[in-house]
């Protein structure tokens, strides 16, 4: 009880009302922004929270999240151009609309069930974390190696074109956490004798150059002269209780929708990315009417937006009990809590829970606020967004990106690093090697070779120390699950091998290595 | 001209190269700092090879640097590259504003013709936006920017 009003004291201080406020239209901002993703938008607007204590720095970015996945729908719906990834379905169903005239009806709808689908995270999140969190004390360093090598495997399974090319990421991003200082020897490696790289390549610095710089170089080559808006009527009226009678009148669908979202986001690496696009399927296959998708069907446009907002807070399920970010995102909030001496697991929400839980809670208020801040301020963001030529916003968001990273630490070395490492990023996602793998694999890196070393120096009386990291019963099923994921890419074509014939086989030949 | 690129053999040769560049800077270490980078160098040489491979044996094709004007790539690489490399020496608030406005200018070049009035124009918008920035993390953020020849 004494938590309770604690958490609730917390939530109910206006300066935390107004970062949950500014967060979320800064996040729709951003997301709204075609090409421009959540993670983009966590890594651009970090820099602002660093002056402020560990909650209302957790709460801003959090708000920040859950704005841009939702902001994302705006250019979905009325440009045809996913704001984020995680809004593709949304162009399925929502430009359609828009096309015919049903622009602010989309946009309502996706509001609202953004608004659901944010609440249905967050429920979860309250739900699955404690136990799960509980179960983390049983966790030794094996299963912490073993946790760290199916998060990578499971990313690189899930990696669009190329599961080879996963793994040659997620390894690269796994050599890029061994720079600097061994957790375990001491001595420095992979520092080339520059003394810069003693430090080791900050987190953040490689998440902000990995997710920013290769999407600002798009965005100079590709211009923004080519988006077509479709123009909203601003005298439509009446629409918000019709788009909450519609949500709420295929019960069914939303749950369905939320129940995929969260399963989805609790796969580290996946995110809103693919749960959209799953909820989306699930809903045609599920539809009356499946020859109507595609062409402004009100389900699949509830089914996307529901599923892709409870992965905000639902990918944050194993980034809070296991520290393993459910999505690119979560890493940016995971590097925010490491700053402020906040460690994933049980102690979370057992020494610091009025933090915590106020935190998630917070998450709940920021999917409330969306609602006020789409309808009424939505069509105003977009029209700045619209207007703001390319040639403006390239150097703005550059110029954000480089006092942020060097407010880091203070220092020059890291934006240099950052400049390189972005654009490496955006030379190997040229060669389809995706940068949520790369990133994955430095935040991973750390956690597996600890897990490793400390299991080899554990087996030292042993004849083979590595036995050690096989022995425990939590270990081999961890390592059962890592080889399903593993060889899902290749069961799966194995079974539409089966299934298809040699004609059809031939045209999925290049999916499949 | 676009031509499609075989990103297997491409990611895999690059692939190569990094774990040629980790290998020799790995450096004199114990066998405890180094076990863990030795297995995941292994790992990633492992499947960069393999790339190399796949991609002599079936190799995937696809159109690489082909959204958009790549001029412009470069040209934004190398502004923003020069902008941060100008910090030391210019300060951070005249280098950005130098590069700000040129990179605008440059971006827009392909868009509309520059005049000196619109460059003017564009460079009192920069200014604004640069001190906004600059006053925020300097002042109120207490971020001690790097400073140079001038301030």
């Amino acid at each position: 009880m004494e938590l309770f009003w604690k958490v609730a004291t917390d939530l109910m201080d206006p300066f935390v009302f107004l970062l949950i406020l500014g967060g979320v239209t800064a996040g729709l901002f951003v997301g709204a922004m075609p090409g421009l993703t959540a993670a983009m938008a966590l890594a651009v607007l970090l820099p602002f929270t660093f002056k402020l204590p560990p909650l209302q720095g957790l709460v801003a970015l959090g708000a920040v999240y859950m704005g841009a996945i939702y902001g994302g729908s705006f250019a979905a719906i009325l440009v045809n151009t996913p704001g984020t990834p995680s809004s593709i379905a949304t162009a399925f169903e929502g430009y359609p609309m828009a096309k015919d005239g049903r622009a602010v009806e989309a946009i309502s709808i996706a509001t609202i069930s953004s608004a659901v689908g944010g609440l249905a995270g967050v429920f979860f999140l309250l739900l699955l974390s404690p136990p799960l969190a509980r179960l983390s004390i049983k966790f030794g360093s094996a299963e912490y190696f073993w946790v760290a090598m199916l998060g990578l495997t499971l990313i690189a399974s899930l990696s669009p074109g190329s599961t080879l090319k996963g793994f040659l990421g997620g390894s690269f991003g796994m050599m890029l956490a061994s720079v600097g200082v061994a957790p375990i020897g001491g001595e420095n490696r992979f520092t080339f004798g520059m003394p810069v790289l003693q430090g080791g390549v900050e987190m953040i610095v490689a998440l902000i150059g990995f997710f920013v710089i290769p999407e600002l170089f798009n965005m100079a080559a590709q211009g923004r002269a080519a988006l077509a808006e479709v123009t909203m009527d601003s005298k439509e009226r009446g629409t918000f209780f019709n788009a909450v009678r519609t949500v709420f009148s295929m019960p069914v669908n939303l749950v369905r929708s939320c129940i995929i979202g969260e399963i989805v986001a609790i796969i580290p690496g996946a995110g809103g990315s693919i749960a959209n696009l799953v909820a989306y399927n699930e809903a045609k296959r599920a539809s009356k009417h499946p020859e109507l998708f595609g062409k402004g069907t009100v389900e699949g446009l509830v089914a996307s937006e529901s599923s892709n907002n409870v992965t905000v807070a639902g990918s944050m399920v194993p980034l809070l009990t296991l520290g393993i970010p459910g999505a690119p995102p979560d890493a940016v909030i995971l590097g925010v809590m490491l700053m402020h001496g906040l460690r994933p697991g049980l102690d979370l929400f057992t020494v610091s829970g009025d933090l915590t839980y106020a935190f998630i809670l917070s998450m709940g208020v920021a999917a409330v606020l969306m609602v006020p801040v789409g309808m009424l301020g939505g069509r105003l963001i977009y029209k700045v967004i619209v207007k703001t030529p390319h040639y403006f916003l390239v150097p703005s968001i550059a110029l954000v990106t480089i006092l942020g990273t060097y407010a880091l630490r203070n220092s020059f070395s890291d934006v240099v690093i950052m400049l390189l490492l972005g654009t490496i990023g955006f030379i190997l996602r040229e060669l389809e090697v995706e940068s949520p793998a790369i990133v994955l694999g430095l935040i991973l890196g750390g956690i597996a070779e600890v897990g490793f070393v400390q299991s080899i120096l554990r087996g030292t009386s042993l004849e083979h120390p590595w036995v050690m990291l096989f022995q425990n019963r939590l270990s081999q099923i961890i390592i059962v699950l890592m080889v399903l994921s593993f060889s899902s890419p290749y069961l799966s074509a194995g079974f539409r091998k089966f299934k298809k014939g040699p004609a059809e086989l031939l045209e999925d030949e290049e999916d499949v290595e | 001209m676009t031509r499609r690129a075989n990103t297997d053999l491409f990611a895999g040769i690059l692939g190569l190269v990094m774990v040629g560049v980790f290998w020799y800077g790995r450096g004199d270490v114990g066998h405890l700092s180094i076990m863990f980078p030795q297995a995941i160098m292994f790992l990633f040489g492992a499947f960069s090879a393999a790339l190399v491979v796949k991609g002599l044996v079936r190799p995937h094709r696809r159109s690489i640097f082909a959204e958009g004007d790549r001029g412009k790539i470069i040209g934004t690489g190398a502004i923003l590259f020069s902008w941060v490399m100008a910090i030391p020496y210019g300060g951070f608030f005249v280098s950005s504003v130098a590069g700000f406005w040129v990179l605008t200018c440059y971006l827009a070049s392909s868009h509309r013709k520059i005049t000196p009035a619109l460059a003017g124009k564009w460079l009192c918008v920069v200014l604004v936006e640069v001190t906004f920035f600059y006053l925020i993390f300097a002042k109120l953020l207490y971020v001690p920017l790097p400073t140079g020849v001038f301030f």
